[in-house]
């Protein structure tokens, strides 16, 4: 056997184990803190970086060290909705109730993301642009994003039964999907206040390694977080749609037992 | 290391630290509230498992 | 839908009161009813809409002919497209042809009103199709009214944005046919994306 086989074998088992709410549970255990670490060794090699090493920039001052927060905030609010919505599909084509567990466990952190980005943002643009906010396409079209958060959590509680919330959540979550790609490309379609492409634009990077550096730190530092936010939540809501089975009892009963 | 420059950030203290803030409050939220919402799920199961130990214990006897 | 004639009117009637709130709250300058005029038409079209999404499914779901259309072999998809038009000609096509009555109302010259009767005759349809999935996940609900609102009108805002936008770039004396453009694009997806989404809501909300 080939590696690639050996690793997509071992993806696969993966992939299938995490969809029974129990196996998850139990893989949930070990890779949460793994997350937690990972987030917490990235993001404070990026806080070092970006706050004590980094030069200031010498249009906006030290001001431009709020990129390291507003940037992978805002990159976070796209990825966790990518995966929201992927996961909302995953469960709707195959029917595999973890998926939609990660769907509406990913909502109000999305939502959170997507209120800092805007929030940052706007501290940031009172001393530089002068204004807290300006109707521009990026900015609007990230004002929707969290409104369509909104929507989703506000969707899934408005159903009683729980497994027709969850499919009409996935649903929403995937139609809401086209607003990713007019975010990430508004500034390149309207002529906007915000800053233009610069991490990914053609050609490479448009930043300087000192800023790039700390930046992609706290940006992988940021999507562990998610992971780690995602999982307790998901262990959360496993342990309460599976409360009255075998499992969760002797798992509950058991910690009693033993504390 | 000038402390006080550092915490200063060059005018923009307000901003910065502002902004570096509700971050870090926000993941601490999202840190700290599924963990008392594990445990307060866990006493819910628990005391629906003794209830209905209970009752099984007063229907045998 | 036609069974009776105040479901054709209440979406008109919504409309206009809407829109006229506007020059009685405001101060009726000539100038300032024409530059704000095109936006609260098209916030009145969008609310109008909204309004009437909420019985688009309602007397269906209660006399039993939507769960006999999710039984039927044939495509609901289609079903659904066929329900959209329906509701658009009893709604949006309607706003669209008394606006340039409105337009008056707010002083737009006569060589703008075309601007804004194609925004919205290409927009309302777009509006209704995606309405009618907010109609379609909330149909069971008791209070979807408000629900539908919440789905819906983050997706509405860039069909708005468009759409009123319109007027604001003639009024100024530019082009605005990428403006033309980018509504009928979003009508081309929500023609052929809408209806499965519509049906899927259906699936999953009734039985």
């Amino acid at each position: 056997m080939n590696p690639i086989t050996i690793i997509w074998n071992f993806l696969s088992n993966t992939y299938h184990r995490l969809g029974s709410p129990r196996e998850f549970y139990t893989i949930s255990r070990y890779t949460t803190p793994v997350f937690g670490a990972l987030f917490l060794v990235l993001s404070l090699i990026g806080t070092y970086f970006g706050l004590f090493v980094a030069p200031a920039d010498y249009q906006q001052g030290d001001s431009f060290r709020i990129l390291f927060v507003h940037v992978p905030v805002a990159w976070m609010s796209l990825f966790v909705y990518v995966v929201m919505a992927t996961a909302g599909a995953i469960g709707l084509i195959w029917r595999m109730k973890m998926a939609f567990v990660v769907t509406i466990c990913s909502a109000p952190i999305g939502a959170a993301f997507t209120a800092l980005a805007l929030m940052t943002g706007s501290i940031w643009g009172k001393p530089i642009w002068g204004t807290y906010w300006v109707w521009d396409a990026r900015l609007t079209s990230e004002l929707i994003l969290l409104f369509l958060y909104f929507g989703i959590m506000a969707v899934y509680y408005a159903f009683e039964d729980r497994k027709t919330a969850e499919k009409a959540t996935a649903l929403l979550s995937v139609v809401g999907v086209v607003i990713v790609p007019i975010i990430h490309y508004s500034v390149e379609w309207w002529s906007s206040l915000h800053q233009g492409v610069t991490v990914f634009a053609e050609g490479g990077p448009k930043m300087p390694p000192e800023m790039l550096l700390p930046l992609a730190f706290m940006a992988f530092g940021f999507m562990f977080f998610y992971g780690y936010a995602l999982f307790l939540s998901m262990q959360n809501k496993v342990l309460d749609n599976e409360r009255k089975s075998g499992w969760v009892r002797a798992l509950v009963n058991n910690k009693e037992q033993q504390s | 290391m000038n402390w006080s420059e550092f915490f200063y950030m060059g005018g923009y203290a307000f901003e910065v630290w502002t902004s570096w803030g509700l971050t870090l409050l926000v993941l601490l939220y999202f840190v700290i509230m599924p963990k008392q919402r594990n445990a307060k799920i866990k006493s819910q199961i628990q005391r629906q498992i003794n209830r209905e130990q209970r009752d099984q214990g007063k229907t045998d006897s | 839908m036609f069974r009776n004639t105040s479901s054709l009117i209440q979406p008109l009637v919504f409309f206009i009161i809407i829109a006229l709130l506007f020059p009685f709250s405001l101060p009726a300058e000539g100038l300032l009813l024409q530059r704000i005029g095109g936006g609260v038409i098209w916030v009145s079209a969008v609310l109008a809409t909204m309004l009437s999404l909420e019985s688009m499914f309602h007397s269906d779901y209660q006399d039993g002919t939507l769960e006999q259309m999710l039984i039927h072999p044939r495509s609901l998809s289609l079903a659904m497209l066929g329900k959209a038009l329906a509701h658009w000609t009893a709604t949006g096509l309607i706003l669209t042809l008394f606006s340039p009555l409105l337009c008056v109302t707010f002083n737009i010259p006569s060589e703008q009103i075309w601007v804004l009767f194609t925004g919205l005759l290409l927009g309302t349809p777009s509006l209704t199709l995606i309405g009618a999935i907010g109609a379609a996940l909330t149909v069971t609900l008791r209070r979807g009214g408000v629900l539908i609102a919440i789905i819906i009108l983050p997706l509405y805002i860039p069909i708005l944005i468009f759409g009123a936008g319109m007027l604001t770039q003639v009024a100024q004396g530019l082009e605005v046919t990428s403006q033309l453009y980018a509504l009928a694009a979003i009508l081309a997806l929500s023609i052929t994306l809408a209806p499965f989404a519509i049906a899927g809501a259906l699936r999953i909300t009734i039985n």
